[in-house]
């Protein structure tokens, strides 16, 4: 197990090290001198030019820059935004905070909705129940997020003005955001859990169990759901990881200061040292995520243990 | 071949079920559109007429008009070019390249295939729509450039998918006997490999198709994309929004019809999952 741990830790660091670099790369590949595209659209004397060329590290060779560019990132000095001014890390955690919030109410949704639809669907394969609820998985799987959020800001915001349409601070500004971030999810995680609780249904050992004489329902909790519920667990965790980035298209329709909305509104106005650290923020905690997801996993399922030790 | 008989097992399936029928022929639909807007459409996309704005559906204008007084049905026939552009554009070029990538990086092995799987790794860490937007922020918006960053956020999947099909292909017996008889790596890859793992790259790229759609008018949707007065549908939904309290429709049809089209893709794409893994279908729970 530790061996497997420690293998899956040494794949980290390389992967972490790569999306540095390409984060690193976009200011330096936009068109145009670094210096003037932090500074923002004010053209600098020769004597501010060579001051930031220093700061930044634009008269060291590249891969003393991006050293020094990543120590500066891991220290949490993240720089300045070139519109507003503010510290790009206070504005990118500030949002990531809200981000957080509207990750932890969708999870309540769609984790146990997701999963008891995909249970009752497996426990009904094949009959028109399981049939109705595949055809809605597919319906709910293609809906984009534009389409879903925009048919509830119009029900519930416009018509029974239950919950405001745009921006952010209490829990009512949660709620048509989460909804809308739900349906696929929803819909995702139910076919998922259809589909790996019949993936067990055809091993032996349920044969085993049924030959026994073990009940239906006492053969689907004890072996079928307890089996099944592996590949589960790794799904709804790349689900939070997928929420916790923020949904750039859901944050910019509710007006919700996350931390899409945030990425979303600095590429339009040119505010590259906010991209930069919103994309670096993002892709760190997708990693440590994934990373999470496979390390619990191997303590959730003995197999994986032991296959790696033979 | 192996693709003609996966086709007439589509039509065969479809017979017995209505919203497979419904769904292919939603995509015959739109590619018939896509083809020949312009002898279908009455009226141009650029046919701006502002006293008619917004006007609700009517007979004139069956699906109503948007905020330039454009006729919406006929935007939507323009728009269906875009969004078989927007469809198409990613997935082949990303599954030429991916497939191609893949195959070597399974079937051949050793540092290549380890430098590979490390940039996979590396481009897989990108959530969502967030590699495309820092692609976009280095090449600026547009329409060709949201292409070209969904693009090369696919590629890395197609490479994953066809380097674990082709890994076990190793070990089979029939390209063991092609290597006996003498036959070069690429041959091998392009006559025996490549035919056997077709038709799972055919069934991702049939769900790639839809979810490329929802990137690329969901960068338009952000402004990142396309410019108006265009017909691209993501661009409409955008402009409309405003207009929803007084005009619903105007922001409504165009989902809808992304809605659509996203879900016939994708129902197609599960049929011919079901086609090209039988046992699927007759899973039984206890």
């Amino acid at each position: 197990m530790w061996k497997y741990i420690l293998k899956r830790l040494a794949y980290f660091i390389p992967t972490i090290l790569g999306v540095s670099i390409l984060t690193f790369t976009i200011v330096r590949l936009i068109p145009g001198d670094p210096v003037e595209i932090i500074l923002g659209r004010h053209p600098p004397t020769p004597e501010i030019r060579t001051y930031y060329q220093h700061i930044l590290g634009l008269d060291q060779p590249i891969y003393i820059q991006f050293i020094i560019w990543l120590q500066r990132m891991f220290v949490g000095n993240w720089g300045e935004s070139i519109i507003s001014g503010l510290s790009v890390q206070y504005l990118v955690f500030h949002r990531f905070i809200n981000t957080l919030q509207i990750t932890l109410l969708s999870i309540i949704w769609i984790i146990p909705i997701g999963i008891i639809l995909g249970v009752i669907s497996a426990y009904k394969a094949g009959t028109l129940i399981d049939k109705t609820f595949r055809l809605f998985s597919i319906l709910g799987w293609s809906a984009p997020d534009f389409l879903t959020g925009l048919i509830l800001i119009l029900l519930f915001s416009l018509h029974l003005k239950i919950f405001p349409s745009m921006g952010g601070g209490g829990i009512e500004y949660l709620i048509l955001p989460s909804l809308t971030l739900s349906i696929g999810s929803i819909a995702y995680l139910s076919r998922i859990t259809r589909g790996s609780l019949l993936d067990v249904a055809v091993q032996d050992f349920i044969r085993t169990a049924r030959a026994k004489g073990l009940s239906k329902t006492k053969i689907m909790i004890n072996h079928v759901l307890r089996n099944g519920l592996l590949p589960i667990v790794t799904i709804c965790g790349m689900e939070f990881g997928w929420l916790l980035s923020g949904s750039f298209i859901v944050e910019t329709i509710f007006s919700y200061p996350g931390i899409g909305g945030l990425t979303v509104q600095s590429i339009s106005s040119r505010d590259f040292t906010v991209v930069q650290g919103c994309v670096f923020l993002i892709t760190i905690i997708f990693c440590t995520i994934n990373l999470l997801i496979d390390i619990f996993y191997v303590y959730l399922d003995p197999r994986i243990r032991y296959e790696r030790r033979s | 071949m192996e693709r003609v008989s996966i086709f007439k097992q589509l039509l065969q399936s479809s017979k017995r079920d209505f919203s497979l029928l419904f769904s292919l022929v939603v995509i015959l639909v739109l590619v018939f559109f896509g083809i020949i807007p312009q002898y279908i459409a009455r009226y141009s996309y650029q046919d701006v007429n502002l006293p008619e704005r917004l006007l609700p559906p009517s007979i004139k204008y069956p699906l109503g008009t948007d905020f330039l007084g454009r006729d919406l049905i006929s935007l939507i026939i323009w728009g269906s070019r875009f969004a078989l552009i927007e469809m198409i554009w990613p997935t082949v070029i990303a599954a030429c390249i991916g497939v191609l990538l893949g195959l070597i990086a399974g079937y051949v092995g050793g540092v290549f295939d380890e430098v590979i799987m490390r940039a996979v790794d590396i481009l897989l860490s990108f959530p969502d729509l967030l590699l495309a937007l820092a692609i976009l922020t280095i090449l600026g918006p547009g329409l060709t450039n949201a292409l070209w960053s969904v693009t090369i956020g696919r590629i890395a999947s197609y490479i994953r998918v066809s380097r674990s099909l082709a890994l076990p292909m190793r070990e089979v017996g029939y390209v063991d006997y092609a290597k006996a008889l003498g036959a070069s790596k690429i041959r091998i890859m392009t006559r025996y490999i490549l035919p056997n793992i077709m038709a799972p790259i055919i069934v991702q790229m049939t769900f790639s198709m839809p979810s490329s759609l929802l990137a690329v008018a969901g960068l338009s949707f952000l402004g990142l994309g396309d410019k108006p007065p265009t017909a691209e549908w993501g661009v409409l939904l955008q402009q409309s929004r405003m207009y929803l309290a007084y005009a619903p429709w105007a922001a409504l049809v165009p989902g809808f019809i992304i809605f659509l089209v996203a879900f016939a893709f994708n129902n197609v794409g599960e049929a011919l999952r079901d086609i090209v893994d039988p046992k699927r279908k007759y899973l039984r729970l206890i």
